[in-house]
């Protein structure tokens, strides 16, 4: 019969030890979560876990509140938003005043990646339409990861390249079908 | 109500600094040398993890480095400068500071706003408030070396952790502010960096030139001269001049012919022909540049409060302000804040 092993000595509580526990496990969790929101979006879904941790270690987490705004229309454009939890609207101010409805977004579903590029002016204005966390991407950042780690920021770029690519051949698709339809009518004129 | 705690806390808030910022003079002056070689360092840490190599690993080869280098240069140096400072020494002992303006006075006539007296009484009080000085010398010398310590250990974690502290500082910015700072945060921090290496490199090329020439023509403290003349060169229109002066007295009390004038002359002018066009053009940057009044005028606020140390920290510091002042107001327009 095996011996019996001998149960460890208990340790008295530490309050200090569950505090440092519970920060770094807070910390851990959260960026274990934010990496697995990264690999979900196209624009990171080739990186490398190493890659998309050092993406992590640059991202900033922000929390805003029903209604408030992430960004307005017009301002100089400084990076991309990841939505981590709750909605946000994409929406334009009309002649009128009004403000238009472009997109509504959930949980996962990314906005403003083309500032990644430039800081030409924001054409639409971003707002939370709920409590919601988000994880932002910015330009400075992005410019110092690329001089430091120049094979991560050339595939970011190729992978931002390919996605814009892919819009402008969706909307040239659009245009084409608008123009089909604009024959159309003239022919039944 | 709200309006008055919200002054009230405004208030105590400002006294309280008012109160630490004088107590801890010594601590911020460290830290903000600190964030300025960090944001010197900055670009080797980067460049050796652009190799590969982990930011720590990099932070530590370019402390290395650093320490390296001034061991070496410290090694080398110091026969040269122990040398320099011995003739100095034993120059002064053997002409008092009267005899050396008599010869002045004597090739060039009475230099004005300066008489004999005047020189020798200054000395003799300097000299006697050194002595009587002396003890806390030492407990000085015993206090830099510990702000020196204190002032690597600060560099090195800036260098490391500068990101992290970066991003901890912003992630406290309120949303609607949030872009606009992240924003003027990298501008200033790109520019500056950039003018403060720029600026760094044209003293240091200045001064070894300045060295160089100085030794080829046989003048005294041609190490001393040298190494003064490229910090000077970091003020403008009167750097130069500053740095030659001491070049063209001791060649006048060493030769006292106008060929060893014309021959220094010749060569800080030669130094600035090449910093001008060959140099400065291509390392400092344009987007920090003064208008040249302010130039003037800041020197002068500068060596009024400062003396020349205050002269050689003006347009550094004014471009400091204009930068970011002009990106504070560049966010503060296209974010509409105001």
């Amino acid at each position: 019969m095996a011996a019996k092993k001998p149960s460890k000595p208990q340790m008295p509580f530490h309050v200090g030890d569950a505090i440092w526990g519970n920060i770094f496990k807070n910390e851990n969790s959260q960026k274990e979560t934010a990496i697995a929101l990264l690999k979900k979006v196209p624009l990171f879904k080739k990186m490398s876990k190493s890659q998309l941790n050092d993406l992590e270690k640059i991202i900033h987490r922000r929390n805003y509140k029903t209604d408030e705004n992430i960004f307005f229309e017009g301002e100089p454009g400084v990076g991309m938003y990841i939505i981590r939890e709750g909605s946000v609207i994409i929406n334009k101010m009309q002649d009128n005043g009004k403000k238009e409805k472009l997109a509504e977004l959930k949980k996962g579903e990314f906005f403003g990646e083309l500032a990644l590029l430039d800081e030409s002016p924001r054409s639409a204005a971003a707002e939370a339409t709920e409590e919601t966390s988000i994880l932002g991407l910015f330009r400075p950042d992005l410019i110092e990861l690329m001089n430091r780690k120049p094979r991560l920021g050339n595939k970011l770029l190729f992978e931002l390249a390919h996605l814009i690519g892919e819009r402008l051949k969706h909307t040239n698709k659009e245009l084409e079908e608008v123009w089909e339809k604009l024959d159309e009518q003239k022919i039944i004129t | 109500m709200r309006n008055i705690i919200l002054f009230l806390v405004a208030l105590s808030v400002i006294a309280s600094l008012l109160w630490i910022v004088p107590a801890l003079h010594s601590v911020i002056n460290i830290v903000i040398i600190a964030l300025f070689l960090s944001l010197i360092l900055d670009p080797m840490v980067n460049f050796l993890e652009n190799r590969g190599i982990q930011r720590l690993v990099g932070s530590i080869l370019v402390f290395a480095l650093i320490i390296f280098l001034a061991v070496a240069g410290f090694k080398f140096l110091a026969p040269v400068v122990s040398h320099e400072i011995k003739e100095l020494s034993a120059g002064f002992n053997s002409e008092s500071p009267g005899e050396v303006m008599d010869k002045i006075s004597e090739k060039f006539g009475d230099v004005p706003f300066l008489s004999n007296q005047d020189v020798q009484q200054k000395i003799k009080m300097k000299l006697t408030s050194i002595l009587e000085n002396s003890f806390t010398v030492v407990f000085d010398i015993l206090s830099a070396v510990v702000s020196m310590i204190m002032l690597a250990f600060i560099t090195f974690f800036f260098l490391k952790d500068g990101r992290r502290m970066k991003k901890a500082i912003i992630s406290w910015v309120p949303n609607r502010y949030f872009e606009m700072s992240l924003i003027i945060i990298h501008k200033i921090n790109t520019q500056l960096g950039r003018y403060i290496r720029g600026q760094l490199l044209v003293a240091l090329i200045v001064g070894s030139l300045s060295i160089l020439a100085l030794y080829l023509l046989e003048i005294r403290y041609y190490f001393f001269i040298g190494a003064l003349a490229g910090l000077a060169n970091m003020i403008p229109y009167f750097g130069p001049v500053v740095g030659a002066t001491p070049a063209i007295i001791i060649a006048v009390l060493d030769t006292g012919t106008m060929g060893a004038i014309a021959a220094v002359a010749v060569a800080f002018a030669t130094i600035q022909l090449f910093e001008n066009v060959f140099v400065s053009p291509f390392i400092v940057s344009k987007s920090v540049e003064l208008h040249p009044l302010t130039i003037i005028i800041v020197i002068l606020i500068g060596g009024q409060l400062l003396g020349l140390f205050g002269m050689l920290l003006a347009v550094p510091v004014a471009s400091i302000i204009k930068v970011t002042s002009r990106e504070i107001a560049w966010g503060l327009k296209n974010y509409r804040i105001f």
